[in-house]
């Protein structure tokens, strides 16, 4: 029996076919892994399915009604975004139960009520928050757990779809989350399944679809497949799952030396980096790597302590020093921070080296636009053209014009704040590769921030670990894996 | 099928792109408003009448151009008129009370205009206040200032050889118009040719992207706080000029005006998205608009009203189009 | 010296009367003489609070014409008569209600008020007068049934005597525009309807309508620019408000000063101005420092426990070319 399916649907979006005449099925009790690279139809598919898009062509099924019909259907389906969008200044409870009709509260709203019928909510969840506790001041694993509460509260839905559910949860909240989802598949819940990381499919997953370009290429039982099959299957060609991207031609010359640097977040750092070499940095999310990153590079305040570029001391708190000076932070926070996202792809390639391309007082429109063409065929960004605006572009392809842009100002220093987040085992493979070849050819000193294990220890040559504020350990390359998460929960080793 | 369909789509995708954009849109609007008014009201193309619509456009024009800068990066100023108010007084004083050359004095009036608008950006950028808040209080400190050094009183006397840039016309077009022009041409090359343009679209986009980017956000902004504030003065000065006094009121609706000109011209207000040039436009549906009542009769008991119907319209028009092509869309779908 | 202070209050009880032309005269001015002045040479000094509506250099006038009464009174009763001018920020009830609040906190001898809204102000100003200190209005009729003396002048009068300066330039045939001032401000309303009422009275005149500018000079001068656009014949043109210079200026703009007569409200100085050179034909003005003084005379009167006029009209200054250069130098006067 079928609860959710989609019939030969295809959706076009100017100049492209998002999806092209797929078929996929759900059934209860059933764990459905859903994977493909970013701009494969992931996300469109998410849409039709749950009725904010509707196909050109195709119908969805929903408990074998014609749900293009009858819109009221899609309720059926709980959908959990990948991004938090909770209320923050709302409390727990009222998260909860927002809108109130949904989730069976009746007439006026009595906030002593809500919190009473949340705290069983809670419990099947684990989620360690008081009902009224305003939803800003708890974890950011804790705001991801409620959020899946929060889609399963209204009673009659048929189908759970999680977007990328593990993004911001440690380890320990991924298998508290693990073992929910596996009781509510217990009741007899169609789940799906949507992630980039082939672990938690292998682990958790029982059939798994795989998309490709707008088209469903691959369906499958778990228990029969591997994952150079999934990674063949989303690619579309065979990666070497083994393959190293630390650099080999770590330089002798130190590049930069931070002496007993005091910030918000972070105590007595010391630690150097040489010329050609990819440094990670590990730790737990709010360990302070980022707020150490940013505060070398000037963004954020910093209390006590020296940092020495090249031998000579550096200006700290000043980003348009340090970036003068060849010295670029790559954020994490993307969308937020990295990219200019109304301007198009051209503008946002342009914009760190105006002055270059300048000839008198005005920007020449021809180097611009030779430059973008420049960057968008040296790092493969897919795109229909320079003038699409940056925000429609997929992670991945906003990431590599990220690098292009950076590049375009020929950096001695680069600083790669969880490079991969939200990007597709292909794309990753190809930003390593990146990595790799600016630090070796070009001789660029290069810190990359990561959470994930395996990037930290496949592409650095020393790693150095965070816990707390504090540096917690520094490892040479081939360091075992044990070692390193000891350091990071802050178990001496 | 479906790849015809695509091509379809594309093949359009010049017009969309126009539709799309409010500018454009508007600027269709306002030229069928001056169709309307001419074929309605024969006194709408009469030389005086267009000289007098283009004179108060101008004013409105200048400081729309100027708020749309601020616009751009997602902050706004509510002190123009009173800046524009105060330096055309303490410009008049100089020029009556001290008795200075009134060419020096014009100059004096613009850079003080400057002095209050860099004041502004240093406020709102060292304090790190919300532009709004701030400039409503620095509205009333503008304000202040000038009731106590005139007791809301006018300065009169104005010498005449400096009336001719508010009162007289360079052939056809009066010259605050041309001055208006000469603004926006300035503007326009800023934005769109000089690096400083784009950093300002850049820290409209987002401002912690920008500062990573090692742009001198604050230092961007509070150039654009002194720019507006001197554009503010240039107004204020020019109506001096076409008044012959300097009056204590001057400007009161300038800052709704000319945030209202920049939206309606499609610049957005949260900042990253517009052209300086759709202020301009948004100015000529406001002080079109305001013309064409009176040309037609309207009651003035109605004037405010109908005003404001006709600006919900003109902004509803591009939204309603939309809406309209997404229904036909549905409907030829489920037939 | 008692005889001195009698001679005193007889007279400007008869100025006022003078002044009034009409109003009541009912007042028995000798029945109280003040108490104070028992006490040998000591008598008690006197403080009045002038509230006005807002900050706003027409209610400078008024303090001045109160300052120049109170130094009068100061001279000839030999005691300290202060002026304490409390201006609220802007024109709101609330703002206002807690000025004079504070003001009857410091035991005034009698406050002079323009109300911003008087039924907003009523029960505070019974209060203060039930703790004895009397309560003078200005700028404002005296509301029915509040017993309060008022001091201020006839706004329909003064809109009439406008239509009787622009017919008298004009003829008693033509097109004439009336520009409406702000709707919601009582004597701006009142003026404009007087403006219709008395040109009523001429058959042979079109009135029509002339735009409104909401107090504002700059829409003032964009409406009238429109409103002579479109009536190329126009002959005459009257407003309610302080905006006459806009008007002015677009009638200058069309080069039409000598076809239309322009007769405009007020006396701000940029209106003479204009007034000098032609273009307005005259205006009128109402006498704030006269609504001043009688303002303080009756507040000192009232202390002393008199009866009072329900009503002072201190009337409307007609001003024309033949008396411009005189008003140029009363207003310019610092």
């Amino acid at each position: 029996m079928k609860i959710l399916e989609a019939k030969k649907i295809t959706k076009m979006f100017p100049g492209v076919v998002a999806l092209d005449s797929v078929d996929v099925a759900f059934e209860p009790g059933e764990i459905h892994a859903i994977i493909g690279e970013n701009g494969a139809g992931k996300s469109t598919l998410i849409k039709c399915l749950t009725g904010v898009y509707e196909p050109e062509e195709g119908i969805v099924e929903i408990g074998g009604e014609n749900a293009m019909k009858n819109k009221s259907l899609f309720d059926k389906i709980a959908y959990v975004p990948q991004e938090i969008d909770l209320f923050t200044y709302m409390s727990v409870a009222e998260n909860l139960f927002i809108p109130y009709e949904k989730s069976g509260v009746k007439g006026t709203v009595n906030q002593k009520e809500l919190e009473k019928k949340a705290i069983p909510i809670l419990k099947k969840f684990s989620i360690p928050v008081n009902p009224g506790d305003m939803v800003g001041d708890i974890s950011v694993s804790s705001q991801q757990l409620l959020q899946i509460a929060r889609a399963t509260v209204h009673e009659n839905y048929d189908v759970l779809m999680l977007d990328e559910p593990t993004t911001s949860l440690t380890t320990r909240d991924s298998k508290i989350l693990f073992e929910i989802v596996e009781k509510i598949k217990a009741e007899g819940k169609a789940i799906i399944f949507i992630s980039h990381k082939l672990e938690e499919i292998f682990q958790l997953a029982d059939v798994i679809t795989v998309f490709r370009n707008g088209k469903k290429v691959a369906y499958s039982n778990l228990k029969d497949v591997d994952t150079n099959w999934i990674i063949k299957q989303m690619t579309g060609r065979e990666l070497d799952q083994n393959e190293k991207f630390y650099s080999t031609q770590v330089s002798d010359e130190v590049l930069m030396e931070v002496k007993g640097l005091t910030g918000e977040r972070f105590t007595n750092i010391s630690f150097s980096l040489k010329k050609g070499e990819i440094l990670g940095f590990s730790g737990l999310v709010g360990a302070g790597r980022s707020e150490l990153m940013q505060a070398i590079f000037g963004y954020l305040p910093v209390y006590k302590g020296s940092v020495k570029v090249d031998g000579k001391d550096w200006k700290l708190g000043d980003t348009n020093y340090s970036v003068k000076h060849g010295f670029i932070y790559l954020p994490e926070e993307r969308k937020r921070q990295g990219i200019l996202p109304v301007l198009s792809i051209r503008e946002n390639i342009s914009i760190s080296v105006l002055d270059e391309l300048k000839s008198g007082i005005n920007i020449s429109q021809k180097k611009e636009e030779e430059l973008a063409q420049n960057v968008i065929e040296t790092y493969d960004v897919k795109t229909p053209g320079s003038d699409k605006k940056i925000q429609f572009l997929s992670g991945g392809n906003q990431q590599k014009v990220i690098i292009g842009r950076a590049m375009a100002s020929k950096p001695k220093l680069l600083v790669f704040d969880e490079p991969t987040k939200g990007i597709d085992v292909g794309t990753k493979t190809e930003i390593y590769r990146l990595m790799k070849k600016l630090a070796e050819e070009e001789g660029l000193g290069i810190i990359m921030i990561s959470s994930e294990m395996e990037e930290i220890i496949k592409c650095s040559n020393r790693v150095i670990t965070l816990y707390e504020g504090k540096i917690s350990g520094e490892f040479s390359e081939h360091t075992e894996q044990q070692d390193i998460l000891g350091a990071i929960i802050g178990i001496n080793s | 099928m479906s790849k015809e369909n695509t091509k379809q789509k594309s093949g359009n995708a010049f017009v969309s792109a126009l539709k799309k954009s409010n500018m454009t849109a508007m600027a269709a609007i306002l030229i069928v408003m001056i169709i309307i008014a001419s074929v309605i009201s024969p006194y709408f193309l009469d030389i005086y009448n267009l000289q007098s619509v283009l004179r108060d456009l101008a004013f409105i024009g200048i400081i729309g151009i100027a708020q749309s800068l601020l616009l751009l990066v997602g902050e706004l100023d509510l002190s123009v008129g009173k800046i524009a108010c105060l330096s055309g007084i303490l410009s008049g004083m100089l020029m009556v009370n001290v008795g200075i050359n009134p060419w020096m004095a014009l100059i004096i009036g613009l850079f003080l205009g400057f002095l209050f608008g860099f004041i502004n950006g240093i406020i709102i950028t060292r304090l790190r206040l919300n532009s709004m808040v701030a400039t409503i209080g620095m509205q009333g400190v503008y304000g202040g200032i000038n009731l106590v050094i005139t007791k809301g009183k006018a300065v009169t006397g104005i010498p005449a050889d400096i009336q001719f840039l508010g009162k007289k016309a360079l052939g056809p077009i009066p010259i605050p118009f041309v001055i208006c022009i000469i603004v926006l041409v300035l503007v326009l090359f800023m934005i769109k040719k000089t690096k400083t343009g784009r950093y300002i679209y850049a820290i409209g986009n987002s401002k912690e992207a920008a500062k990573i980017l090692g742009i001198k956000v604050d230092r961007i902004r509070v150039m654009i706080y002194s720019v507006v504030g001197l554009l503010s003065a240039l107004a204020g000065l020019l109506y001096v000029c076409r008044l012959g006094s300097a009056q204590t009121a001057i400007g009161e609706d300038w800052p709704m005006n000319s945030i209202a000109a920049s939206v309606i011209g499609g610049i957005s207000l949260t900042g990253g998205v517009g052209n300086p040039a759709g202020a301009l436009i948004g100015a000529a549906v406001i002080t079109i608009i305001q013309n064409i009542i009176v040309l037609f009769g309207v009651n003035s008991y109605w004037q405010s009203a109908v005003s404001g119907i006709v600006v919900v319209l003109a902004i509803s028009f591009s939204s309603i189009s939309n809406i309209v092509r997404e229904n036909r869309q549905k409907r030829i779908k489920l037939n | 010296m008692k005889k001195k202070i009698l001679a005193v209050l007889l007279s400007t009880v008869m100025v006022t009367v003078a002044a009034v032309g009409c109003g009541t005269k009912e007042s028995a001015p000798v029945a109280t003489a003040p108490e104070t002045s028992n006490n040998g040479g000591a008598a008690e000094d006197m403080t009045f609070v002038v509230v006005p509506k807002c900050v706003h250099a027409w209610f400078d006038e008024v303090n001045k014409g109160a300052q120049k009464e109170a130094d009068l009174l100061s001279a000839q009763l030999g005691v300290e008569v202060k002026i304490d001018y409390r201006a609220p920020e802007s024109a709101e009830v609330s703002q206002q209600n807690s000025t004079l609040e504070q003001a009857a906190a410091t035991n005034p001898t009698a406050i002079l008020l323009d109300p911003v809204d008087y039924d907003g102000s009523a029960d505070i100003i019974a209060e203060i007068q039930e703790r004895g200190v009397p309560v003078i209005l200005f700028d404002a009729p005296s509301p029915e049934g509040s017993g309060l003396t008022s001091v201020g002048n006839d706004f329909a009068e003064q809109a009439t005597i406008a239509v009787d300066m622009l017919v008298e330039k004009m003829g008693t045939s033509g097109k004439v525009a009336v520009m409406q001032g702000a709707p919601s401000a009582p004597n701006h309303a009142e003026r404009y309807q007087a403006h219709l009422d008395a040109l009523a009275q001429y058959p042979d005149i079109e009135v029509i309508d002339g735009g409104i500018d909401n107090d504002n000079v700059e829409t003032a001068q964009s409406q009238a620019a429109a409103v002579l656009a479109a009536n190329p014949d126009l002959t005459g043109y009257l407003n309610c408000d302080a905006c006459g210079s806009g008007v002015a200026a677009a009638i200058e703009e069309k080069g039409m000063q000598d076809q239309v007569t322009f007769v405009a409200m007020d006396n701000l100085i940029e209106i003479l101005d204009y007034v000098k050179t032609g273009t307005i034909t005259a205006t009128s003005s109402t006498l704030p420092q006269q609504q001043g003084m009688y303002a303080v005379l009756m507040a000192y009167q009232a202390a002393q426990g008199m009866d009072l006029p329900a009503t002072v009209d201190t009337g409307i200054g007609r001003i024309t070319s033949e008396n411009i250069d005189e008003w140029i130098k009363i207003v310019s006067a610092e």
